[in-house]
């Protein structure tokens, strides 16, 4: 087969099924017997829990029975934190293995946070658990709450743990403080500005949902969860939390209705659903409603940086230095730590060659949901705190901005360039991406378009949201070394039966990224066969080797790699075998077009489906050959890989409302190689929805009590298809040297650069009225009140 | 919801008397609001009445005299679809197009949009603005309630718990006389933050002689806004001073409403922008259907200063 199937932007294989509605997910999942389960959540944010009573309630219709956090307490361990700062003191909530704790899955005598779990009803329908539901009262005893990392840092607060004194999790820093502070005090200008960035509501459009088994003959338990992590969830379960051997327990993951970060941990409903089914002799299953999805499921961002940055009148930036202070919720996700300390800290100099950078953050509990990554994670607060702060220096000393980022980026001469705080930056060309996105904006044509909009009643501003982004997570030893409790390697197995059709499995946890087509494509490309001809198998702990799930954009430089690297040796074996077959040397072979062929006569040759079939009939092998052409590989990267790119927003407001109008929406990104075109397309319009949300709509709000006043499509906004602008791609390739394909990461690494291109704008729009900073989400109102301000 | 029983009965009289016997029982038509209700389990419904069955609600009919007859079991899918509306009042047609998604559209009704009395219903201000009849029909026969009776409050209407809104009849437009639908969008909800339509028409002269401007998803009900009104009333079409004038008298009196996205104030202040927007326009429409000797130039309201 000639033609090139890697790198070809062919239609997702996965799509008719989901097209025409056959695709299966956790709720369409029924099995014989089978209970339903609802979970009372706390109201309140925190509290001693007095007295919980189920007595009227476990009369009602249909309840088989009610469990409160004493009636499990003895069956499980609290969840985990696996995600221990690396080098510094940290202190997390107790667990009886010595490994950072997390929350249990029912509360026994307090409550931290609104939504904590109190209770679980177990009903012969969905409809009878949520009545019983409402029929459990609870006696509460309020205690002080503190909703902010700043609050909850106080002297005096209240104290979430006995464990965390001061409610402090961890302080963790990156870079030379001092070296810094002294390069700040050498320096012509100095900006410093406070950037708080709002949490954000992961809103997947399917919520969680988990269905648990527990079969006495065998003593197996099996789940079905929409996770993107099932064999770390089968890990942390049978050892840390329940304590039962890891081969009686089963993870299986039917279709997910998205992710976005939001799926990627161990919760409660996963452990506690086994124990239900196990006590009450019959399956039991969940499904979230969308409400208390903002409940439980982790929230993302919310960050409160203090940020400074110093440069010279030549628009040279000499140092960066930023204090950050962030809430991880009453209680730790299972990587919670990570994103704000790591993926936030490490990457904050952004596109820039920064001499002097330094990070520090304190990470406290405070009575809020807990914290996670969502898609951009940390990186986007990164990258809209360094491009805000280039924006307001090149205002300061009156320079354009994109010639300051041209100043300051790092050149391509300068790679593999550490950054100073951590991460070394593999391969790019970062002004290339920019300039060619301020082309295609037509930024040198701005002055007349404004004047033009001014006409109209429009304010008009152009912004620029470079990026670098790391992805392909990761090296499992430099995980470890930031604190990672476990590895990050990959896996893959190839077999090539008989006939010619082939098995790829992978231990990667497709979400909706277009896995199987794009490790289609690999293997089609490696192997020279029909697309048609190839299988992935995915999401089933059974017969699918341990691996990482998908998050994080490592799943195609990481996981793609794994399988790529088995095709390869799989050609190894046919290649020996061939040659055999063809009665050759070794060395005279070569595998194309899905043959082995002489190459002094390529008619002589042998197709793969052949060599599979001398290999299962193993009547006549080389010496010291076993049967079957199967591979199993792994791959543990020597680093991670860093994509990078330029976006370029133009924004109108409306003079008298403050509407924002994104009239034009410019990409140029560099993933490295990429499998898929169309795919990585497709990414991409989803990462600036994902940025476009945050920087003008989504914010999560709390009360002074604790109570969540953002948790439904009512209450809480998330950018519709009619709500996106136009956008305009485009990429240029920079391979990467930390895999033989060259790809880096793409899922979610462009989502970082949506929020400070728009923002940008905005400020732009807003500048000859001595706007230099909005805190996002930029709404209407604010921008409104902004220039009625400004006229007074 | 906790609903105890459903009917679907096959006609008008059969429903009013389901309604009319069973304390607490509802109206089914497209079920948007009241399916989506929170799930209360407080309210008790004793009865679902399920109007799909009645014959003669559905349909949009042009009458000998050039009303436009509109069944309130008919879609917003259908009205956004319709040539017939959209030849006579776009602003009608774009009024249901931007109401939630298709396939909302398709299933929600136009009756039970108004009879609900949505404080967001974008559909209303416009309906405000075109001054048309509703036929209600109940025990005691029918009756007709014009436009600005029908909803006398918050999720409030005129309609008793036994009647039932049979059609919707928009009077044929004149010669002269346009109407503008403007609206800012709920980031959320998707739903009007504030809607105002604005429906004038000129004498020959281009003065007006006719304005009803109302708003809706600002305040607490769809309302007009009769102070804006007045002020236009008997000007000359052209007259951006009085335009602006008028738009700075929206929403006196009323209650704004106030949530996480749109405070009262900023609701307020989009009031008085959108009223500008919707008149200006509106005038401009209508003012292209006079007579060459008394025109007066279009470009005049276009360049015009805004003063709010």
């Amino acid at each position: 087969m000639a033609t090139q199937v890697f790198g070809a932007p062919i239609k997702r294989r996965e799509d008719p099924s989901f097209l025409r509605g056959d695709a299966k997910f956790t709720a369409d999942v029924n099995l014989p017997g089978m209970t339903h389960v609802a979970i009372l959540h706390s109201n309140r944010a925190h509290a001693k829990l007095k007295k919980v009573s189920t007595t009227v309630a476990s009369q009602m219709p249909g309840v088989i029975r009610i469990f409160i956090g004493k009636d499990i307490a003895e069956k499980m361990n609290p969840l985990v934190c696996v995600w221990k700062p690396a080098g510094v003191e940290s202190h997390f909530p107790p667990h009886p293995y010595g490994v950072p704790g997390a929350q249990t899955a029912l509360a026994t005598d307090r409550v931290r946070y609104v939504g904590e779990w109190i209770a679980a009803v177990v009903a012969e329908t969905r409809r009878q658990a949520y009545d019983a539901v409402s029929a459990i009262e609870v006696d509460y005893e309020a205690l002080p709450v503190v909703t902010t990392a700043e609050e909850a840092l106080k002297e005096g607060a209240c104290q979430l743990h006995d464990t965390v004194p001061g409610n402090l999790c961890a302080h963790v820093t990156y870079g030379d403080k001092a070296a810094t502070d002294e390069a700040i005090r050498l320096s012509e200008v100095v900006i410093r500005q406070k950037l708080r960035i709002p949490r954000q509501l992961h809103q997947p459009i399917e919520t969680r949902a988990t269905i648990a088994q527990y079969d006495t003959t065998s003593d197996e338990y099996t789940l079905w969860t929409n996770t993107q992590i099932p064999h770390g969830n089968r890990f942390l379960i049978s050892s840390l939390v329940l304590g039962i051997p890891y081969n009686k327990l089963r993870v299986i993951v039917p279709h997910i209705g998205g992710g976005f970060g939001s799926k990627g941990y161990l919760y409660q409903d996963a452990v506690l659903m086994l124990v239900l089914a196990r006590e009450v002799g019959r399956p039991v299953k969940w499904v979230d409603t969308r409400k208390n999805l903002a409940l439980t499921t982790v929230h993302a961002r919310g960050q409160s940086q203090d940020a400074t940055l110093a440069g010279n009148r030549d628009g040279k930036i000499t140092a960066l230095s930023v204090s950050n202070y962030v809430d991880l919720g009453a209680y730790p996700a299972v990587n919670g730590p990570g994103a704000p300390s790591v993926l936030t800290g490490r990457s904050v100099t952004g596109a820039y060659a920064i001499p002097h950078p330094f990070y520090e953050v304190y990470l406290a509990f405070a009575n809020t949901v807990m914290l996670g990554p969502a898609r951009g994670a940390g990186r986007m607060e990164a990258m809209f705190l360094i491009e805000r702060l280039v924006d307001m220096f090149a205002c300061e000393i009156g320079m354009d901005p994109a010639e300051v980022r041209r100043r300051n980026m790092v050149r391509p001469e300068q790679f593999p360039y550490p950054n100073g705080l951590g991460w070394t930056y593999d391969s790019g060309n970062y002004q290339a991406a920019l300039d060619r996105a301020l082309q295609m904006a037509g930024y040198e044509n701005i002055g007349p378009r404004k004047r033009e909009a001014r006409q109209r009643g429009k304010r008009l501003g152009v912004g620029m949201g470079c990026y670098v982004t790391i992805g392909g997570v990761g090296p499992s030893p430099r995980m470890g070394r930031e604190g990672l409790i476990g590895s990050t390697w990959a896996s893959a197995i190839i077999r090539l039966h008989q006939t010619g059709d082939v098995t790829v499995i992978t231990g990667s946890q497709p979400h909706g990224q277009g896995h199987v087509t794009t490790f289609s494509q690999i293997v089609a490309q490696e192997l020279g066969l029909p697309i048609e001809k190839i299988e992935v198998i995915h999401s089933d702990s059974h017969g699918v080797p341990y691996a990482q799930g998908s998050y994080g954009s490592r799943t195609f430089s990481v996981e793609g790699t794994a399988i790529y690297q088995a095709a390869q040796a799989l050609k190894q074996k046919a290649l020996k075998v061939g040659a055999h077959l063809l009665q050759v040397k070794e060395e005279e072979v070569i595998c194309a077009d899905g043959k082995v062929q002489a190459k002094a006569d390529p008619q002589k040759s042998k197709t793969m489906q052949e060599i599979a079939s001398a290999l299962w009939f193993a009547w006549d092998l080389p010496s010291g050959v076993e049967p079957g052409l199967e591979v199993t590989t792994y791959f543990n990267p020597e680093d991670f890989n860093f994509p990078f790119g330029s976006h370029v927003a133009i924004v109108e407001i409306d003079e008298q409302t403050g509407h924002v109008d994104v009239v034009r929406y410019v990409c140029v990104d560099d993933v490295g190689v990429v499998g898929n075109p169309m795919i990585v397309e497709g990414q991409m319009h989803g990462n600036v929805g994902f940025g476009l949300g945050p920087a003008l709509m989504e914010q999560v709000i709390y009360n002074e009590q604790g109570e969540l006043l953002t948790y439904d499509f009512r209450t809480y906004a998330v950018p519709r298809p009619s709500q996106m602008p136009a956008y305009e791609l485009e990429r240029t390739v920079t391979p990467t040297r930390t895999n033989p394909m060259g790809a880096k990461g793409a899922g979610d690494v462009s989502q970082p650069g949506v929020c400070p291109a728009i923002v940008n704008a905005i400020c732009n729009a807003l500048s000859d009225l001595g706007v230099r900073h909005m805190d996002i989400p930029v709404t209407p109102e604010k921008i409104w009140r902004t220039m009625q301000e400004v006229h007074q | 919801m906790k609903v105890r029983g459903y009917s679907s009965p096959t006609s008008l009289n059969e429903a009013i008397a389901l309604l009319a016997k069973y304390q607490g029982a509802r109206i089914l038509a497209g079920g948007q609001d009241l399916l989506v209700e929170p799930s209360r389990r407080d309210r008790k419904t004793s009865l679902l009445v399920d109007l799909r069955r009645v014959p003669g609600l559905t349909g949009i009919n042009e009458q000998p005299d050039g009303t436009l007859r509109i069944g309130a079991m008919t879609t917003l899918g259908q009205i956004a679809a319709s040539d017939l509306v959209q030849m006579k009042y776009p602003a009608l047609g774009a009024a249901a197009r931007v109401m939630g998604d298709a396939q909302l559209r398709n299933r929600a009704t136009l009756g039970g949009h108004l009879a609900s009395a949505d404080p967001d219903a974008d559909l209303a201000a416009v309906i405000l603005a075109l001054g048309t009849d509703f036929e209600i029909v109940g025990s005691r026969g029918p009756r007709t309630v014009l436009a600005d009776q029908l909803i006398v409050g918050p999720r409030q209407t005129v309609m008793k718990r036994d009647e039932v809104l049979a059609s919707m009849s928009v009077p044929a437009p004149l010669p002269r006389s346009a109407i503008v639908y403007e609206r800012f969008r709920h980031p959320a909800t998707l739903y009007a933050i504030c809607g105002v339509a604005a429906s004038v028409r000129l004498a020959k002269t281009g003065r007006v002689i006719d304005c009803q401007v109302a708003v809706t998803g600002a305040s607490e009900y769809p309302t007009r806004l009769r102070s804006v009104e007045e002020i236009i009333l008997e000007k000359q079409w052209d007259a951006d001073v009085v335009t602006a004038a008028a738009s700075h008298s929206a929403g006196e009196g009323l209650v704004f409403r106030s949530d996480l996205f749109a405070s009262a104030e900023y609701r307020q202040h989009l009031t008085r922008v959108l009223t500008e927007r919707a008149l200006k326009q509106a005038l401009k429409n209508a003012a292209t259907d006079i007579q060459p000797e008394n025109y007066q130039p279009i470009e005049q309201i276009a360049n015009a200063a805004v003063q709010v």
